[in-house]
């Protein structure tokens, strides 16, 4: 479609798209002699999970306003890893707070460091929840000889768990190691690949097309094959949006989504390849005793793959939990749909199933491939209005 | 009316009938789990399904799946299928899935009867609570834990018979007797680990097999 390019976008797990949250901190400057020994000290004997992400010792530059209280805007950096200098708009956090800078206990036995200039770094003493003078004696006492004048400081909250978090968080306040962050998965669909799904796409489009002239729900669907190329199944739905308005024999079947009849193909297709590859190889595997009473026999393995392993479903609008889990069952490798469907999507909007931790298989998923080229017939299909409407409406003008 | 419909007798009959459909399953090789959909008016077996998993490729086969379809196609044909389904309640042996708790939903259905837990990807309170939902066809309510013991066991029968050779599986049957106060706990996480292996068309404990 001119005027459009091609993209989509990757949906990760919730941690892997959450923005920057702080977490209120005690910091203090330190002189660059002492920040060994310190952190030393500090890693014996404050260990607060709360703070296990983060390093003890921010290095480096020191404005005037002082260290660590980036609390200002901090837009994700997506894919930017460019990103460099000090978090815009910093802002000090308590450091004017008389309850925190003033003398009181040991911290304050001696005057801070001189700490002007660039030579001195800051440390991560623990967090706000628990103030420094209350870490009990021992700790009072491995601190005293660092004379530190602690200051409220706030500081990435979660350890990030995606490439573009690391990135941006890290000039709020040094991360430990970078997170398994899979930049394979990360990245956005490139083409040549983009292409042939968008022309994926574009079949799945013109099926929830057709479905939606002929009454239903217009929702379309194309399974390809783990070559990129071949399509294996495409599907549309076969549920009726307005089901009383219409007579009983063109009534269609309430689970018919458009993934589970495209599953049922590929399943089809399966045990097709199955029993011819069990009728040439016949005898090759012994039949198994059940021992619950049936004693079955076993055809081998299909040689057509295994289930929908290896392939990747083109969707035109976001599944709901039950397509999600059908693709999840079926061990799908990547989904890609056009649009979100906010009320009941399950890979991104209401759930994400597929980066579910408790769920036993994982996948891709892309969102946003030719959202552009969705006309209005090519909608939603689980909200399950008995309402009628206008089903013969023309539904992808720019396809058909 | 609600004491009629989750009546113990009535209820533990309608389970054995479901227990029943999961020994059909186990008898071809199929993961033992069976559904009844019964009428709640006049206790009239609507449909009855198992897992189907291994037989069809197709892993969105589960016993539900399998009612449903059952029922809908012996269904008068002027009903549609929230009528039907919102007057009856559906017994399954072991905790709809993540799929076919979406599936109950717009399948009309406002009581839901089920035997164990399935840990791994239940969708009635395990891994997701996908039956109380805000969208996405009817809320339904849950009854839980009605012979979970034999719906285990029946797993656990599976698992043994699919898995005679492996390793893992002897180890537990010896670690069984000395543990025998957390026994229906094991049960528990391993009737679910042997849905979770299985559900997704029987193919994987084909290949761990072979």
């Amino acid at each position: 479609m001119p005027g459009h390019e091609l993209c989509a976008f990757r949906v990760g797990s919730e941690e892997e798209e959450r923005e920057l949250e702080l977490l209120d901190v005690y910091v203090a400057d330190v002189s660059p002699a002492q920040a060994q020994a310190l952190s030393r000290v500090l890693a014996r004997h404050v260990r607060q999970p709360e703070i296990a992400h983060l390093k003890r010792i921010r290095s480096g530059r020191l404005d005037a306003a002082g260290v660590g209280g980036a609390s200002g805007d901090f837009r994700r950096a997506r894919g930017s890893t460019g990103h460099d200098g000090e978090a815009p708009g910093a802002t000090p956090v308590g450091a004017n707070g008389a309850s925190f800078a003033a003398p009181a206990g040991p911290f304050a036995a001696a005057p801070a460091a001189a700490c002007t200039g660039a030579q001195h770094v800051v440390a991560l003493l623990c967090t706000a929840a628990v103030p420094p003078d209350a870490l009990g004696d021992e700790v009072t006492r491995a601190l005293l000889p660092f004379a530190l004048r602690p200051r409220l400081a706030r500081v990435p909250r979660n350890a990030p768990a995606a490439r573009w978090q690391y990135d941006a968080w890290l000039h709020v306040w040094p991360l430990m190691c970078p997170p398994h962050v899979h930049a394979a998965v990360h990245r956005a669909l490139a083409e040549p690949e983009l292409s042939a799904l968008a022309a994926h796409m574009r079949t799945a489009l013109r099926a929830a097309a057709d479905a939606a002239i002929d009454g239903a729900d217009g929702v379309g669907v194309v399974i390809v094959a783990p070559d990129g190329t071949t399509a294996l199944a495409v599907g549309s739905h076969g549920t009726w949006h307005a089901c009383r308005s219409r007579p009983a024999a063109q009534r269609a079947h309430v689970l018919h989504h458009a993934v589970m009849r495209a599953v049922g193909i590929v399943g089809a297709r399966n045990v097709a390849q199955r029993d011819g590859a069990l009728v040439r190889g016949a005898g090759a595997r012994a039949p198994v005793d059940g021992g619950g009473g049936g004693g079955a026999e076993h055809g081998p393995r299909p040689i057509g793959g295994y289930l929908c392993s290896g392939c990747t479903a083109v969707v035109t609008i976001e599944p709901c939990a039950m397509c999600a889990m059908a693709l999840l069952h079926s061990r799908i490798a990547r989904v890609v749909y056009a649009r979100p469907d906010p009320e009941c999507g399950a890979l991104g909007s209401r759930y994400r199933l597929h980066t579910h931790r408790q769920l036993n298989h994982r996948f891709e998923v892309h969102r946003g491939l030719c959202a552009h080229e969705v006309g209005p017939g090519v909608a939603a299909s689980c909200r399950l209005e008995d309402a009628p409407r206008d089903a013969a409406a023309p539904a992808l003008q720019s396809l058909s | 009316m609600a004491a009629a419909r989750f009546g113990v007798e009535s209820r533990e009959g309608n389970m054995r009938l479901a227990l029943a459909e999961a020994e059909k399953a186990l008898a071809v090789q199929e993961v033992p789990i069976g559904c009844v959909i019964v009428r709640n008016c006049d206790g009239h077996v609507v449909a009855r399904g198992r897992n189907n998993t291994v037989a069809t490729g197709d892993a969105t086969r589960h016993a539900e799946f399998e009612a449903i379809d059952a029922a809908l196609a012996h269904a008068d044909t002027g009903a549609i299928a929230s009528d039907l389904f919102d007057a009856c309640t559906l017994y399954v042996t072991c905790e709809p899935c993540v799929m076919c708790a979406a599936a109950l939903r717009y399948a009309g259905f406002r009581h839901v009867c089920f035997g164990c837990r399935n840990d791994k990807f239940g969708g009635c309170g395990s891994a997701l609570s996908v039956h109380q939902a805000p969208t996405g066809g009817t809320s339904f309510q849950v009854e839980e834990g009605v012979f979970a013991e034999e719906a285990i066991a029946l797993l656990r029968r599976f698992y043994a018979n699919e898995n005679v050779n492996a390793p893992q599986a002897r180890k537990r049957q010896r670690n069984a007797p000395a543990a025998a106060g957390s026994e229906s706990v094991d049960a528990e996480v391993e009737a679910s680990d042997v849905r979770a292996c299985v559900s997704g068309g029987g193919s994987e404990s084909q290949s761990a097999e072979g």
